[in-house]
């Protein structure tokens, strides 16, 4: 009897040790590994993508905001009659058939049929309630106003790991702020793969993009891009463009350049039109250049406004060079401000020389010529004013007349800006502010760049672009009963070393009201066919968009 | 043997009381998850509505739509004369 209680003590410890040592198996050595299995069967972790933010005109009109999109998927295992499948998405999808069929013989669990798809789409394919066919909401870019503003706006696109990305523009400047962060949540399920809702875990780290609001001012916007398209049509010009801005915070009010893109499907336009040329683009900006010149010599007490020009009797030969007038009429002892009502190159050539070189380039750096403005779009360049050695007598003559120097249109119109605004600079800005998801403002502040010139000067600077107006060359086109400071601009362009009489870029500078400014802008047209002259095409454009813009403003004339 | 009976008596109905407890409460989780999911469907529906809307309002007013419609509707683009009264006047008397 003895030897059966050892047997079965034997068998009992031999299974006892067994099922301890399996359990330690388990439990112990494999631990993680089920542990992993376990969570793989019953939860599941989902990114969720955040909604980017929105970008608003002053007025919170959106002109980027997002909407409902689908991107229809299959499985091609769970759907068995594929043909018929096929000729019935077809249409509805407007993709081939064959296409449609290609994808669903694939040996696949998920196939993309169709991105983009809107939301009635997507109601009538789900009533027909299609075996093996799913929905994926994508949220997609939306522009409620077309391509307004396209160049200043930029696009999204992907990156190269499929995320979206902000390129150009603000969508490129902002893209930090407006991307947002993606989080993730846990969903754990039962055994049918139904979510157990007791056991929702809150998503963490998931943050919507930040919204921006512009200062741009969606009817001064929307006025200018149409008279500045009209205006290239009008005056056979290649391209233009338009910068409005207040001159005493430096908000930008409007930015449009034609020929732009449509940031809706921005892959089907050449990518030269996805820079903004108001911010990338240089030029030459002949004698909307003299006001700044003139202003430097003002400032210093180099000249006065009654200051006579004593080589001004005729063409002015600086080393190898003959300088003439633009129309090649010359007005012996004439004084300041009939240089600038005549946009006399010879006088400004005198004022040039007497500045002299090391106080010209002293005076356009307080004015910013040659740094970047630090306007909030990507994409801003900044040609380098060159080195003082580099400098010849001519290139002083010359610049004194804007040719030789070139500079981006935000440049010139930020410095222009300054005689406007009592001699102070201000930092061109597009956001006005930013907006969290949690509706918190980030107020972006006006900020003072420099102090190029007086506030006196600056008074003298507009009386003598007030009479440019009312007695130059573009006075047949100026407001009557209100007072407008500017002036006219015919660049020649440089072509192979030298520059054709035949090829201009035509502008117009100028702020209204005179005394009082509320804005200020820049007309830039780009080799006009029906004239070259700045006066005869850009500044009709200016005249006929400020007439508007006063209006809007409630600004009434004055009888003269 | 009474004593061994009775506390096997207070296990099982500890056991069997318990078990009802746990019943109640689940349903009552259950149901709270059902309306809690037919809640956030309902949320979802409304939220895919205001885009939808949002969408339709941001393209009916916006200037681009507008001002197509008011060139189909025959309204001058542009116009060369503008009026402007710098003193009030009159419009209309009421009598």
């Amino acid at each position: 009897m003895r030897w059966r209680f050892i047997a079965i003590f034997i068998a009992f410890s031999v299974s006892f040790l067994g099922i301890w040592g399996k359990l330690f198996y388990w439990q112990i050595v494999k631990a993680d590994e089920l542990s992993s299995l376990g969570q793989a069967q019953y939860a599941n972790y989902l990114e969720i993508p955040p909604i980017r933010g929105e970008i608003k005109t002053s007025d919170g009109f959106p002109i980027v905001t997002n909407r409902l999109s689908f991107l229809v998927y299959a499985n091609p295992k769970e759907v068995k009659d594929k043909d018929a499948i096929s000729q019935i998405l077809s249409p509805i999808l407007g993709s081939d058939i064959s296409s449609i069929s290609a994808e669903l013989n694939l040996d696949r669990v998920w196939v993309p049929l169709q991105n983009g798809v809107d939301n009635l789409t997507k109601e009538k394919i789900d009533a027909m309630k299609l075996p093996g066919i799913g929905f994926q909401e994508t949220p997609e870019r939306f522009y409620p106003e077309a391509s307004m503003a396209a160049s200043l706006l930029g696009f999204v696109g992907k990156d190269n790991s499929g995320v979206d990305k902000g390129y150009f523009g603000l969508e490129g400047y902002y893209d930090r702020q407006l991307k947002g962060r993606i989080g993730q949540t846990t969903i754990v399920h039962d055994a049918m793969g139904k979510p157990v809702l007791a056991k929702l875990v809150q998503n963490s780290g998931q943050q919507d993009g930040r919204s921006l609001v512009l200062n741009i001012d969606r009817v001064i916007q929307f006025l200018v891009d149409q008279k500045l398209k009209k205006g290239i049509e009008d005056y056979g010009a290649k391209s233009g463009m338009v910068i409005v801005m207040d001159p005493k915070t430096g908000n930008i009010l409007a930015l449009s350049a034609f020929p732009t893109f449509d940031p809706r499907s921005y892959w089907n336009f050449d990518t030269s039109l996805y820079k903004n040329p108001a911010i990338s683009d240089i030029y030459e900006p002949g004698s909307t250049f003299k006001p700044l010149v003139m202003s430097i010599a003002l400032d210093l007490g180099l000249v006065s406004p009654e200051s006579t020009c004593d080589i001004c009797e005729g063409p002015v030969t600086v080393g190898d060079y003959t300088l003439h007038t633009w129309n090649d009429k010359y007005f012996p002892n004439t004084n300041m401000i009939d240089v600038i009502q005549h946009s006399d190159n010879t006088g400004m050539v005198f004022v040039a020389k007497k500045i002299g070189l090391d106080r010209m380039i002293a005076g356009l750096n307080k004015f910013g010529i040659g740094d970047l403005t630090g306007i909030d779009v990507q994409g801003e360049f900044a040609p380098e004013l060159k080195d003082r050695s580099l400098w010849y007598p001519i290139d002083l003559a010359t610049a004194g007349f804007g040719q030789g120097i070139t500079v981006t249109p935000i440049e010139l119109m930020d410095a222009f800006s300054s005689i406007a605004n009592g001699g102070t600079r201000m930092e061109p800005h597009i956001v006005a502010k930013i907006q969290t998801p949690d509706n918190q403002d980030i107020v972006i502040n006006p900020k003072e760049l420099s102090h190029p010139i007086s506030s006196n000067t600056a008074k003298v600077m507009t009386e003598m672009l007030v009479n440019a107006v009312s007695k130059g060359e573009a006075s047949f086109a100026r407001l009557k009963g209100f007072r407008v400071a500017g002036k006219t601009g015919t660049a020649s362009i440089p072509v192979a070393g030298h520059y054709d009489p035949s090829k201009t870029i035509a502008s117009f500078i100028g702020f209204a009201p005179a005394d009082d400014p509320k804005f200020s802008m820049l007309v830039v047209l780009n080799q006009p066919s029906t004239s070259i002259y700045g006066a005869e095409t850009a500044a009709p454009v200016f005249f006929d968009i400020a007439r508007d813009i006063l209006a809007y403003y409630k600004i009434n004339p004055v009888p003269e | 043997m009474k004593q061994p009976r009775k506390i096997l008596l207070a296990f099982v109905s500890t056991a069997i009381f318990l078990s009802i407890v746990q019943i109640i409460f689940s349903a009552a989780f259950t149901t709270a998850g059902i309306d809690l999911s037919q809640l956030q469907y309902e949320k979802k529906g409304i939220e895919t509505d205001n885009m939808i809307i949002g969408e339709a309002l941001y393209t009916k007013s916006s200037f681009t739509t507008i001002a197509k419609i008011a060139s189909e509707e025959g309204f001058a683009q542009d116009t060369k004369s503008r009026i402007s009264l710098t003193t009030t006047s009159s419009v209309a008397l009421n009598r």
